[in-house]
């Protein structure tokens, strides 16, 4: 095997919500300088599953979310400077908010569990209106469904029935089948294979071709 | 398709069949003769190129205008939002180029061709349609593979390196597509109102050909005589007959073959991608909202902010056609 990236990767992560394109940081030798080099996800390709047998998803995803952790504490970081600047005067503040913080959460948190269960127990109802809406009106060429999208598959990849799963194929497939997904419906069908609640169905073993998700009538 | 094993002589006083590693050799080799002058070519042009599809277009984002107020300042929710720039449109590739000047090499007759073992283990001369499986289709299937090696010798792919690496030379130094961000370095509060659109390049990509030194097998091939005798065939030569048809042969296949062995490049079509994928990335903020006081003068500007966001993917392919 042989390419560019091969032996000079620096980092790698999902470089949009669609988890369809991976970039890979490489250091070039010549000039040490840090370049990009893109590998979009398809499993047909020879480039793309030499690149996963080096890095597998697991660590492609785990790139993914330090990716995203570390832009999110740039974010903080930001903020924190310019409430701190003197031109915004909100020194005291933000230093009071800072240490009593964790006292505060903690108040707020137990205030907020005891909303949440008021209106589980009064309103169920509209709870799952939400979830149920969220799935019913998805529009997948929405932004922000797609961030949605998005979001609910990292959560699907950090349960521990996920991130515990062994190497066998139907989980493989099942994490291919989820992170193509483009509706919610189809990630949570995806999710029913790690729960043991549904299989995968294969039209062709050697190319791994998902057709459908199996749920067996218990 | 009858792919033969030749056999070589092994310095102990035995003919072997060849190894799976000096048979790559030879299509390493064979596409270095193929590479001295390629009969498939891919250009870079200034514009109107046949390979690179309709909407291979950068774009980014830019600034929101400022907004300014005598007395206090414009909220963010009513400051102007970041705003996506479409910049350049790319359209500077051409191929796959055919040169059909080329016509399949003659028969070399019954012992023209190498030998190999057959099915009552003896020693026997391939015939011409298996030397064209065993050398010249074997040479293109690997041409084709998307691990570049010396084995593709004579392919393109996209590079992201500011030159070409080694054992590869540059198309042109013009790249064929530039993915351009806002600079986020380049917009500060005490600059506002900031010049809304200010990128930097990010990533250039080039078209860079594969050309690697020639590299002579480690295997002779053995040949049969007229007159029943084993000859081991040159290695450090590529003017004998049998090297000179391997060199016509993969310069003419390659452009001409009918039977699904022809050399061809596309983006985002089948076969396999070659080096790295071009894309239009931009940021995916919803704005960075900044002030400045000047006396009387309230001004504030939303800059573009987020991380970098692939929007578009293009990716070269090579494949058989």
């Amino acid at each position: 095997m042989s390419y560019l990236w091969s032996d000079k990767i620096t980092d790698y992560y999902y470089s949009n919500p669609e988890l369809d394109t991976v970039a890979v940081m490489w250091t070039d030798p010549e000039d040490g300088l840090t370049r990009e080099h893109y590998i979009k996800v398809d499993e047909t390709d020879e480039q793309w599953n030499d690149f996963v047998k080096e890095v597998p998803y697991d660590k492609i995803d785990e790139r993914t979310l330090a990716h995203h952790e570390e832009f999110r504490e740039q974010f903080r970081e930001a903020f924190r400077d310019w409430m701190t600047r003197d031109e915004n005067n909100m020194t005291v503040q933000y230093e009071t908010v800072y240490e009593d913080r964790e006292v505060i959460k903690e108040v707020q948190v137990e205030k907020e569990v005891e909303v949440v269960r008021e209106i589980m127990t009064d309103v169920r109802i509209v709870k799952e209106d939400v979830f149920f809406n969220f799935v019913k009106d998805f529009d997948e060429d929405d932004p922000k469904s797609k961030e949605q999208l998005f979001k609910l598959k990292l959560t699907i990849f950090e349960q521990d029935c996920v991130k515990n799963s062994k190497s066998a194929t139907n989980f493989k497939n099942a994490k291919t089948f989820i992170r193509k997904a483009e509706t919610p419906l189809n990630v949570l069908l995806g999710y029913l294979v790690f729960t043991g609640e549904a299989e995968l169905q294969v039209a062709d073993k050697e190319k791994f071709e998902v057709t459908g998700v199996h749920i067996p009538i218990k | 398709m009858t792919v033969r094993i030749p056999v070589k002589y092994d310095g102990s006083g035995n003919i072997v069949e060849m190894t799976t590693g000096e048979r790559t050799e030879w299509y390493a080799y064979i596409a270095y003769l193929y590479a001295k002058a390629p009969t498939v070519t891919v250009t870079v042009v200034s514009g109107s190129g046949t390979l690179s599809p309709s909407g291979m277009t950068d774009t980014r984002m830019k600034a929101g205008a400022a907004s300014q107020n005598a007395s206090a300042f414009v909220a963010e929710g009513s400051t102007a939002e970041p705003a996506t720039v479409t910049g350049t449109t790319y359209d500077k590739i051409t191929g796959p180029t055919y040169n059909t000047d080329g016509s399949a090499a003659s028969d070399l007759g019954n012992i023209g061709y190498p030998l190999y073992i057959n099915g009552d283990n003896d020693l026997q001369a391939m015939n011409q349609a298996d030397y064209v499986d065993t050398f010249i289709y074997a040479s293109l299937d690997a041409m084709i593979g998307g691990t570049e090696s010396s084995a593709t010798n004579g392919t393109y792919t996209i590079a992201t390196a500011g030159s070409a690496p080694s054992n590869y030379t540059r198309v042109s130094s013009t790249a064929v597509f530039v993915d351009t961000r806002a600079d986020t370095s380049a917009y500060a509060a005490s600059g506002i109102p900031e010049t809304l659109d200010q990128p930097t390049n990010v990533t250039s990509f080039f078209v860079d050909r594969r050309s690697d030194a020639r590299a002579f097998p480690s295997a002779a091939c053995l040949f049969a005589e007229a007159d029943g005798e084993i000859i081991q065939g040159p290695l450090a030569a590529d003017d004998s007959t049998f090297h000179a048809a391997l060199e016509q042969d993969i310069q003419f296949r390659a452009a001409e073959d009918d039977a699904g062995h022809k050399l061809s490049y596309n983006i985002n079509g089948s076969g396999n991608s070659r080096g790295s994928a071009i894309v239009d990335t931009r940021l995916n903020g919803a704005g960075n909202y900044q002030t400045r006081q000047v006396s009387d003068d309230y001004r504030s500007q939303e800059f573009p902010n987020g991380s970098a966001a692939t929007i578009s993917t293009f990716t070269f392919k090579i494949v058989h056609v």
